[in-house]
């Protein structure tokens, strides 16, 4: 009873004292200046042009009429032409329809970065698919879709072509091209608490916001802060890297492995991402960087035969009774050695120079270099939940494994 | 006209500097807002259910193109020209090109952009030897002249595929319909077919519009994305587009060939789509002519004046009558949207057949329009069409059919704004000889129609006022139309009244028509002329009420001159008969009437005698006072002079302090002595007999006490109780106890016919006598009273002797001294006979035993002395 109404009262006190954060645009706002949408059918209430939503997000699809705020907060409101109740929350600069758990629980905003081809995409397709079957169960997260939207773009442009499809998938479109492409991935993830006697019973909730990026947009730091925006909002970012760029690792690889082609500097990545942290969040230039950044080396599978048989990298990580943060200090130890090995020196001191919580990790989404047919013929990752519940763990989400 | 170019796709190197999605290359100049634009427009997805991995060969055949028209934020159009190409540099899919042509603000004429679609110079594909790390150059601007319109849209195509299958007409008609409705509700059109069908249809709905539409209509050939639509949209296998109920009746127009489930757009009679679509499915050229035809309207909304655009061009090729509703909106279509160069033309289009021009609305429309078309071309040709127009107006519509006239006034008047300086000629036009026989034939049928016959009067006398013929009531045309309008006239004055208005604005004019309708011959106007005159005269006070003083100065001046004097009397009449104040207009009527000596002299009696005829009995006597003083009654007639006296006699105050009075009345004494009127009453002598008796300078004996009982003869109740209530009182106490002298009085002013004043008046003498005092009034009233007995004289007065004699004994009674002092005065000193003693004994203990109270009875018939 009292829970119930604590998770009465927590809007309601959000939503006079908290900025909330749009996932979409992420402007600040207050849950007492958001609008509703009219979810009436349109055949009662007539669909029209969304003016703020063309404007902003170029969607002209007519949709349902905008109710606009009283000041007030409100967990409904009423639509004044068809007098029908709606619970549809919209962002009061740019109309999207907000996660119905706004309000209720923190929003989690992960960006996921990494140049061109360095398996962003790919990435986020298996992390989902592995903490729903896998990690989750073991350690009693439930991660599950936000909306329509992200069930839609989850399931056609992520899932579909890994596990479905066995094939790569396609390049991810910049957000200039396709607006959808800035449009997160909103998910619920509810922490399941084991009863002896009784189902398992969720008893908390975060919502985690994913982003993917083109890797092009990455690529011009303007760019970045117009369609990126989200990366210094963010509570946490996956910098995705290919080893396969690194030029000591080619040069070493030679003909072994089917090489991507040569890309862009990841150090400019690095560079331009904490430069837009900064002016986004008007840090000092030498001021740490407070978001969490882990540093991924993807597709490591390609690189096996440069890593030592003895590193725990080749281990597979074991998360289930929490997150293991020995595993975690033993990779951050290798990762960095290998990174030095492999002339990457100076990555290492841009980002542990910058930012204040750094951590490296080795993984591999697809377990296989896709590079020359673009077939997945079976998909077994390694170790790619690290940093994201190394992410978790850092805020506190989840405790630490106890052996 | 020059395009610039714009290439994106996945390569190795363009204008980012490094490899993946980007801009390759475009040609200088391009802004940076305009280059993002076109990069976003030109996004490419295949249907989700084509092959993931096809064959080059696949990709060409099958695999759908994105061609797409837009316009940007800079205003500028754009064609982008986007096309799957599979694999990118890195060999990964998704990839695609997107070749865009930005063009500068206005599209190159007579072209749509669905002609550019077989532009050989689109660029589908990054050639692999091409996607180097070297840098591209820039791509040079495209020349548009040079580009071929696309040959397998030319109409007789279009035709062609709507042939192909039945049924295609009819949705080509639902898709514009859409179209137009999306314009305003913001739904686009959606079309799910094949794509080649899909290309098709886009061109159709595309050239079912004038090229001037062009802007509105954005388009994509191949769509995949349900958020960014254009107006027209087609796509193609499965793609974000759901087709499912919502968005097929909520949020797009939707026509799905594919499962045949269409979005349901209501049909609303003819309309814009059934038109062009009956061209395009069966004479293209006609559809040609359209567009050709749509060149000289600067129209490029989406609205339903593109239905009157096509009216327009039926009415041109004459195989269309309209409605006047149809009519109204086809003009001011053409009003609103033609362009200079093409008003001409079309001026003489619109004034080709008249035939159909049913109301006067249908007349106006047109008048408008041509006339505003002559006066921006200046020529005289186009002038008389519009005068011609309006004329046909007056001739067709008012004189044949009798309708209203003030459509054509009011349409006139428009005219006459518009084509100011050219009212000569349209006035030339109007009394052409031509024009008047027509209407000499017409005017016994105008007759029956006053409206009409006023319009055309007034439109004649107009005209005679533009081409400066004076005077105006003299011409021919004029005449003749005034004598059709008063011929076989009951109501002259309103016959008058409306042919005045008309020419309301000359003096001279208003004159001279007043003369015409008074010299009217008889067989015009079956009245007298006096009595038209007076008619006339009506009319002209109307017309002259709300008119300056100078104007009306004018008018009377000219009739004056004219000797319409009667003319002039009629108008009198009609202020006296309409005035609220008639001495005051008469005052003000007389100061106008002294700058006309000769209507002054001859009417100053009847101007008077109308206005005496007219005022009530009081304000008669009084405005006969004020003649008699002012010595304006010199002027009258011997019989209205009487009439004057006798007023003035009758309206004399009494009042011996009213000095005016007093004047008057000298001026009437003579006034009446020299035209030989006795005065009945006469109220001078009346006045002096008052005057006397108040005066204390003037003894009995100056009372002209003889003179009174004829002077008071025919005197009214209300004129002799105001005598008797000045004169009576301080002439009895001239009078004193002389009973005789009492008498005298009584005798002279007592009028048998009005008793019951005269006892009113004097027993209002005595109860103002003091009651302590026996006064000499009193005593010698009691002594006249007690010794009166000629009732055969003074008929009525015996009845009034008992009254007074009673009154005087019971204030007598109540002093037992007075009593015994005028019993022995009445006994010794009086001489009273016997009887008349036992009288007033009689009368005195009568009156006591009345008296006593009571008590005094009680005690009386007791016997208690107490």
């Amino acid at each position: 009873m009292l829970n119930k109404i604590k998770e009465m009262a927590r809007p309601l006190s959000r939503a006079y004292l908290v900025n909330e954060i749009c996932p979409y645009c992420f402007e600040k706002y207050k849950l007492r200046q958001t609008p509703f949408r009219c979810a009436n059918h349109g055949s009662k209430c007539a669909h029209r042009k969304d003016e703020v939503k063309a404007k902003v997000w170029k969607i002209e699809t007519p949709t349902g009429k905008v109710l606009e705020p009283t000041g007030w907060f409100a967990y409904k409101m009423r639509c004044s032409v068809c007098g029908e109740s709606s619970r549809k929350r919209i962002c009061p600069h740019c109309h999207m329809d907000l996660p119905n758990s706004t309000g209720k629980f923190r929003n989690y905003i992960f960006a996921i970065i990494g140049a061109k081809d360095s398996g962003k995409s790919h990435y986020l397709a298996v992390l989902i698919e592995q903490i729903k079957q896998w990690v989750g169960p073991s350690l009693g997260l439930l991660l599950s879709e936000l909306g329509e939207h992200t069930i839609k773009r989850y399931r056609e442009s992520f899932y579909d072509p890994v596990y479905k499809n066995h094939k790569v998938i396609r390049n991810t479109v910049s957000a200039f091209v396709d607006p959808e492409v800035k449009l997160p991935l909103v998910f619920d993830l509810g922490f399941q608490k084991k009863a002896k006697s009784a189902k398992p019973r969720i008893t908390n909730s975060v919502t985690l916001v994913f982003f993917d990026t083109a890797g092009e947009d990455l690529n011009n730091q303007d760019t970045m802060a117009v369609v990126n925006r989200y990366i210094y909002q963010s509570d946490g970012i996956i910098l995705l890297l290919d080893p396969l760029q690194l030029p000591w690792v080619r040069d070493q690889l030679g003909e072994r492995v089917p090489l991507p082609k040569e890309n862009i500097e990841i150090s400019d990545i690095v560079i331009r991402t904490t430069n837009l942290i900064q002016e986004g969040r008007q840090f000092a230039h030498n001021d740490y960087v407070p978001i969490p950044l882990a540093v991924a080396f993807s597709k490591f599978d390609a690189v096996q035969s440069l890593i030592d048989p003895q590193f725990q990298l080749n281990a597979q990580s074991n998360h289930t009774a929490g997150f293991d943060a020995r595993d975690f200090e033993a990779i951050n130890s290798e990762m960095q050695s290998l990174l030095s090995a492999w002339h990457g020196n100076f990555l290492i001191e841009q980002v542990t120079s910058r930012y204040k919580n750094v951590g490296f990790f080795g993984l591999s989404a697809l377990g296989c270099n896709p590079h020359g047919d673009n077939k997945i013929p079976r998909v077994i990752p390694k170790r790619i939940e690290d940093p994201f519940l190394w992410l978790l763990h850092h805020h506190k989400l989840i405790k630490s494994a106890k052996y | 006209m020059q395009a610039l170019q714009h290439h994106y796709t996945s390569c190795r190197k363009g204008l980012s500097g490094s490899a993946g999605f980007q801009t390759r290359t475009r040609t200088l100049g391009l802004q940076p807002d305009e280059q993002r634009e076109a990069e976003r427009r030109g996004g490419y997805a295949p249907p989700r259910d084509f092959p993931d991995e096809p064959t080059p060969d696949e990709i060409v055949q099958d695999f759908p193109r994105a061609f797409r028209y837009y316009l940007l934020e800079s205003g500028k159009w754009a064609l982008t020209y986007s096309c799957y190409v599979g694999q990118d540099y890195s060999r990964r899919w998704g990839n695609y090109f997107a070749h865009t042509l930005i063009g500068p603000e206005t599209f190159p004429s007579l072209l749509w952009p669905i002609d550019f679609y077989e532009w050989d110079g689109w660029q589908m594909c990054l050639p692999a030897e091409d996607d180097t790390a070297e840098m591209p150059e820039p791509l040079p601007e495209v020349d548009l002249a040079a580009i071929l319109p696309a040959a397998s849209f030319i109409l007789a195509e279009l035709k062609e595929f709507l042939a192909e299958s039945p049924g295609r007409g009819h949705f080509l008609e639902k898709m514009i319909r859409a179209v137009f409705l999306g314009h305003g509700t913001g739904r686009s059109l959606v079309i799910r077919d094949s794509f080649v069908n899909g290309l098709f249809w886009v061109a159709c709905v595309q050239k079912a519009f004038p090229h001037t539409h062009v802007s509105k209509i954005t388009f994509s050939t191949y769509q995949f994305s349900d958020r960014n639509c254009a107006a027209v949209n087609a796509t193609t296998g499965e793609t974000e587009f759901d087709f499912d109920e919502a968005q097929r009746n909520y949020q797009f127009y939707m026509f799905d060939f594919v499962k045949n489930r269409h979005s349901n757009i209501a049909e609303t009679g003819p309309d814009y789509a059934q038109l062009v679509v009956g061209w395009m499915a069966t004479d293209p050229d006609r559809l040609s002519e359209f567009h050709a035809f749509m060149q000289s309207f600067e129209h490029c909304g989406l609205d339903q004046e593109l239905f009157w655009a096509a009216r327009l061009f039926q009415l041109k090729n004459r195989d269309f009558e309209p409605t006047s509703e149809e009519w109204a909106a086809i003009i001011s279509f053409a009003d609103r949207f033609v362009i200079a160069q093409a008003r001409e033309p079309l001026l003489e289009i619109m004034a080709q057949n008249l035939s159909w021009l049913r109301t006067s609305q249908d007349y106006a429309a047109l008048i408008r329009f041509l006339a505003k078309g002559a006066a921006l071309s200046g020529r005289r040709e186009h002038r008389r069409l519009a005068f011609g127009v309006w004329l046909a107006m007056v001739d067709g519509l008012c004189v044949a059919q009798g309708a209203d006239y003030g459509p054509v006034r009011t349409v006139r008047q428009e005219l006459a704004g518009i084509l100011r300086e050219y009212e000569a000629e349209m006035a030339e036009l109007f009394l052409s000889d031509s024009r008047l026989k027509m209407l000499q034939i017409q005017i016994p049928r105008l007759q029956h129609l006053p409206g009409v016959l006023e319009g055309i009067l007034s439109e004649t006398i107009e005209s005679l006022h533009i081409l400066h013929r004076e005077p105006i009531w003299d011409q021919p045309e004029a005449r003749m139309m005034m004598h059709a309008w008063l011929a076989g006239r009951k109501d002259v004055r309103a016959a008058a009244e409306q042919l005045l208005r008309l020419v309301g604005q000359d003096g001279k004019a208003v004159a001279g028509v007043c003369a015409v309708i008074v010299q009217s011959e008889k067989s015009l106007l079956p009245q007298r002329q006096s009595d038209q005159a007076l008619a006339v005269g009506r009319a002209l006070r109307t017309i002259l009420a709300d008119k300056k003083a100078d104007f009306a100065y004018e008018v009377r001046r000219s009739l004056a001159d004219e000797m319409a004097f009667d003319v002039l009397f009629g108008e009198w009449v009609e202020i006296v008969e309409t005035s609220a104040d008639r001495p005051g207009d008469y005052d003000l009527y007389m100061k106008i009437v002294q700058g006309l000596p000769g209507y002054k002299k001859k009417y100053a009696s009847n101007i008077a005698f109308f206005l005496a005829r007219n005022l009530s009995e009081k304000q008669r006597r009084s405005q006969a006072k004020a003649w008699l003083q002012t010595g304006e009654i010199r002027g009258f007639t011997e019989d209205f002079q009487k009439s004057c006296i006798k007023w003035a006699n009758q309206g004399l105050s009494l009042e011996p302090a009213d000095a005016d009075a007093s004047q008057c009345a000298a001026k009437l004494v003579r006034a009446a002595a020299d035209l030989g009127v006795v005065l009945r009453p006469n109220y001078p002598m009346l006045r002096k007999a008052i005057h006397n008796s108040q005066d204390a300078r003037h003894t009995f004996s100056s009372l002209p006490l003889q003179l009174l009982p004829e002077s008071l003869t025919e005197i009214e109740p209300s004129a002799y109780l105001a005598f008797l209530s000045l004169f009576l009182e301080p002439a009895l106490e001239k009078a004193a106890n002389n009973h005789e002298k009492h008498g005298r009085i009584v005798f002279s002013v007592y009028q048998r016919t009005l008793v019951s004043v005269f006892e009113t008046a004097y027993i209002g003498f005595l109860e103002k006598q003091p009651p302590k005092e026996l006064t000499h009034a009193d005593q010698g009233a009691l002594r006249f009273w007690l010794t009166f007995h000629d009732d055969k004289t003074y008929v009525g007065l015996g009845h009034f002797r008992g009254l007074i004699l009673k009154a005087l004994i019971q204030k007598i009674v109540k002093h037992a001294d007075w009593q015994e002092w005028l019993d022995s005065e009445i006994t010794y000193n009086w001489k009273a006979t016997r009887a008349e003693l036992a009288e007033w004994r009689q009368m005195c203990r009568s009156i006591a035993e009345q008296q006593r109270s009571l008590w005094d009875k009680a005690k009386g018939i007791l016997n208690w002395r107490g």
